[in-house]
C-alpha cells in the first residue's frame, strides 16, 4: 500500500506520539522548574537547545512536555467528538421521523451557538482543568459529525443492500451497526481526523487566551506566556518552536485523513494500480 | 394445509391522485414441494404481491384486506419481532438486481455470517464455517468468503445473494427476478443452478419474473398476472400447451418458439391500465381481441376448469 501524502502524514505523527510517550526521558530539565536570574531568555545555545523564557524555564523541555498534553488533549477531545455525533447522526439518520426532528434540531441548537464565545465561556464556567478543555471542545464539535454522518446514513438506508439484509430477519441494531455503519466509516474517519485537528486547534487557542490550565505547559499556553511576557518580538525562539509543532501536527493529520478515506473505500486498491 | 396460503390480499397505494390497487383481491397456496412462477408485465403488481408475504409493504402502501397464512400462522397479525425472526428463517427472499443488494464493504462472508448469527445462537467459528460450506453448495470456492462484492462476477453475486437467502434453511424461498439484467449465457447456468438446488435441498420456491422462457425451466406451477389480479393458475406445462385466457395466450404468442415453426411474433396492443382507475369489470377486455359485452360490465371470476382456473367470461 502506498499513499505518499499518507505516509508523510504518518511518519510526523508517529513521531510526535513517540514525542509524547517519551517525553519524561526527552527533556533536558523539568520543564517548569524557573532558572537562574542570569539564563532569563537566554537564545539558543548547548546548555539550553531552544532558548530559555523569561522564567529562565527551558524551551525545549516545554515543548517536548507540551506536545503529550496537546495530543492528548487533541485524541480525547477528538474521539469524545466523534463517537457522540456519529451515533446522533446514525440514529437520526435511520429512524428519521419523530427521533430524526428531535435530535437535529439539538444538533442546530449547538450549531447555531457562536463558536468561539461559547467556548470562551463554557471555559470560565467549568474551571480551567484539562478534563474541562476537553468537554468544552468536544461540545463544540460534535454537531458537524452529526450532521455529516446522518446525512450520509440517509443515503445509505435506501440502498437495495439494507432493504435485502431486512429481508432475512436483520435487525435495526444490526442494521445500524453492521449494514450502515462500515459504509459511513471512510467519512468518519475523515472527520475524526477534522475533529482531532480542530480539537488540538481549539486547545491551543483557549490556552493563548489564557483559559487553559495554567499549570500544564501545553504549546498554546506557551504561547500565551510569551504573548504576556511581550518578548515575542524580542525572543523569536520562544514561539517558534510551538507554533511548528502546533502547524506539523495539524498537517500530519490532514494528510492522515486524506489518505484514510481513499484506502478505506474498497476497491480502491485495484483502481490505483491502474 | 399449504405452506403458504394466501387469500384475498389486497394492497392499495394510497397516493395523492387517488388510490391505486396494486393487487386485488388476489389468492395463491403454495404447497410444501412447488415451485411457482409468478408471470406478468412490468407494474402488474407481482413484486408487491411476495413483498407483503414478508411484510414488507411501504407507506404509501397498505394492506387492505386479505390473509397470508405461513406455516399455519397469520403473518399479518404477528409481531413485529415475530416477523422479523420469520425473514430469513421461515420465507426468504433473493433480491431483484443483486448487483445492489451486497453490502459493497463487507466481505460475502461476514454478509452470510451475518444472517446465521441473527437466527441461531452459534459461535462465530462454527458460523463461519457454515458460511464456507454454504458457498461450496453454490458453486463458489469456499476461498471467496473474503472476497468484496466488486470482486465478484454478476451470476456469483447473484449466488452468493441465494447462499445468504438459503443459509438458514428457511421453508420458503422467494426469488424476485432472478436473472434479470445477467447476460443470457448466465442466465442459464443459474437457473440450472436453481433446479439442482431445488433438487438437493427441496426448497418451495415462487419465482418472479416476466420473462416466460425463464419460469419455464424452472416452476412447476404458474400463475399469470395481469393489472393487480391472477387472470390463470395452471401447471406449467398445461399453461405452455392450451393457454386460456387470452392475456396468457398472447403472452406465450410473444415469445420466439426455438423448434416450432416460424411465425410472426405478436405484440399485445395497448398498454396495461392505470391502476388508479383500472377498467370496470374484466381489467384485460381493452386490449382483449375476443371481449365481448359483458367483459365491460362484470368482472370476470377465478373458475376451474381443465386443471386450470381462469378469470375470464369466456370460460364456460
Amino acid at each position: 500500500m502506498s499513499h505518499k501524502m499518507g505516509r508523510a502524514g504518518l511518519n510526523i505523527l508517529v513521531v510526535f506520539v513517540i514525542i509524547a510517550l517519551f517525553s519524561p526521558f526527552l527533556y533536558t530539565v523539568d520543564p517548569s522548574k524557573t532558572g537562574e536570574m542570569e539564563n532569563i531568555l537566554c537564545r539558543p545555545s548547548r546548555d539550553f537547545w531552544f532558548g530559555t523564557d523569561d522564567l529562565a524555564r527551558d524551551i525545549y523541555s516545554q515543548v517536548i512536555y507540551g506536545s503529550r498534553v496537546s495530543l492528548s488533549i487533541g485524541f480525547l477531545a477528538g474521539i469524545l467528538a466523534i463517537t457522540v455525533g456519529s451515533m446522533i447522526g446514525l440514529l437520526a439518520g435511520f429512524y428519521g421521523g419523530k427521533t430524526e426532528e428531535v435530535l437535529m434540531r439539538i444538533v442546530d441548537f449547538f450549531m447555531m451557538l457562536p463558536v468561539l464565545p461559547l467556548m470562551i465561556v463554557l471555559a470560565t464556567v467549568l474551571g480551567r482543568g484539562m478534563w474541562n478543555i476537553i468537554l468544552v471542545i468536544s461540545i463544540v464539535n460534535w454537531p458537524t459529525t452529526a450532521r455529516v454522518v446522518r446525512s450520509q446514513v440517509l443515503s445509505i438506508k435506501e440502498r437495495a443492500f439494507v432493504e435485502a439484509s431486512r429481508c432475512i430477519g436483520s435487525s435495526n441494531s444490526l442494521l445500524i451497526f453492521a449494514e450502515i455503519l462500515p459504509n459511513v466509516l471512510p467519512i468518519i474517519f475523515a472527520q475524526a481526523v477534522l475533529m482531532v485537528t480542530w480539537a488540538i486547534y481549539s486547545e491551543s487557542v483557549l490556552s493563548f487566551l489564557g483559559l487553559g490550565d495554567p499549570t500544564i505547559i501545553s504549546w498554546g499556553m506557551m504561547l500565551h506566556f510569551a504573548f504576556e511576557s511581550g518578548a515575542m518580538i524580542k525572543a523569536p525562539w520562544w514561539v517558534i518552536p510551538p507554533i511548528t509543532c502546533i502547524v506539523a501536527v495539524i498537517l500530519g493529520f490532514t494528510f492522515l485523513g486524506t489518505a484514510m478515506s481513499d484506502i478505506l473505500r474498497p476497491g480502491y486498491r485495484e483502481t490505483r494500480d491502474l | 394445509m399449504a405452506l403458504l396460503d394466501v387469500e384475498n390480499l389486497k394492497i392499495y397505494y394510497f397516493i395523492r391522485d387517488g388510490v391505486v390497487k396494486a393487487v386485488d383481491d388476489v389468492s395463491l397456496s403454495v404447497d410444501k414441494d412447488e415451485t411457482w412462477g409468478v408471470v406478468g408485465e412490468s407494474g402488474c403488481g407481482k413484486t408487491t404481491m411476495v413483498f407483503a408475504f414478508m411484510r414488507f409493504v411501504a407507506p404509501p402502501g397498505r394492506i387492505v384486506g386479505g390473509k397470508i397464512f405461513f406455516d399455519g400462522k397469520d403473518i399479518l397479525q404477528i409481531s413485529n419481532e415475530e416477523m422479523r425472526l420469520l425473514r430469513g428463517k421461515g420465507i426468504s427472499m433473493v433480491f431483484q438486481s443483486a448487483q445492489n443488494a451486497l453490502n459493497p464493504v463487507l466481505t460475502i462472508g461476514k454478509q452470510i455470517t451475518e444472517v446465521i448469527l441473527e437466527h441461531e445462537s452459534l459461535i462465530k467459528k462454527k458460523a463461519w464455517e457454515r458460511a464456507k460450506r454454504q458457498l461450496e453448495l453454490m458453486g463458489i470456492g469456499s476461498e471467496r468468503v473474503n472476497s468484496y462484492p466488486h470482486e465478484l462476477s454478476g451470476g456469483m453475486k447473484q449466488r452468493v445473494m441465494i447462499a445468504i437467502a438459503t443459509v438458514c434453511t428457511p421453508k420458503l424461498l422467494i426469488l424476485d427476478e432472478p436473472v434479470t439484467g445477467l447476460d443470457v449465457v448466465v442466465q442459464r447456468q443459474l437457473l440450472i443452478f436453481i433446479n439442482s438446488l431445488r433438487a438437493k435441498v427441496h426448497l418451495p420456491i415462487v419465482f418472479i419474473t416476466h420473462d416466460l422462457s425463464v419460469v419455464a425451466e424452472t416452476c412447476d406451477r404458474i400463475a399469470v398476472m395481469y393489472a393487480g389480479k391472477i387472470v390463470e393458475m395452471a401447471d406449467i406445462s398445461e399453461l405452455y400447451k392450451n393457454p386460456m385466457h387470452p392475456y396468457s395466450q398472447a403472452l406465450i404468442g410473444s415469445y420466439p418458439s426455438i423448434t416450432g415453426e416460424k411465425k410472426e411474433l405478436k405484440s399485445i396492443p395497448g398498454y396495461p391500465p392505470r391502476l388508479i382507475d383500472p377498467p370496470a369489470g374484466c381489467r384485460f377486455y381493452p386490449r382483449c381481441p375476443y371481449s365481448v359485452n359483458v367483459c365491460r360490465d362484470e368482472e370476470p371470476i377465478l373458475k376451474e376448469k381443465d386443471g386450470h382456473r381462469v378469470a375470464c367470461h369466456l370460460i364456460k
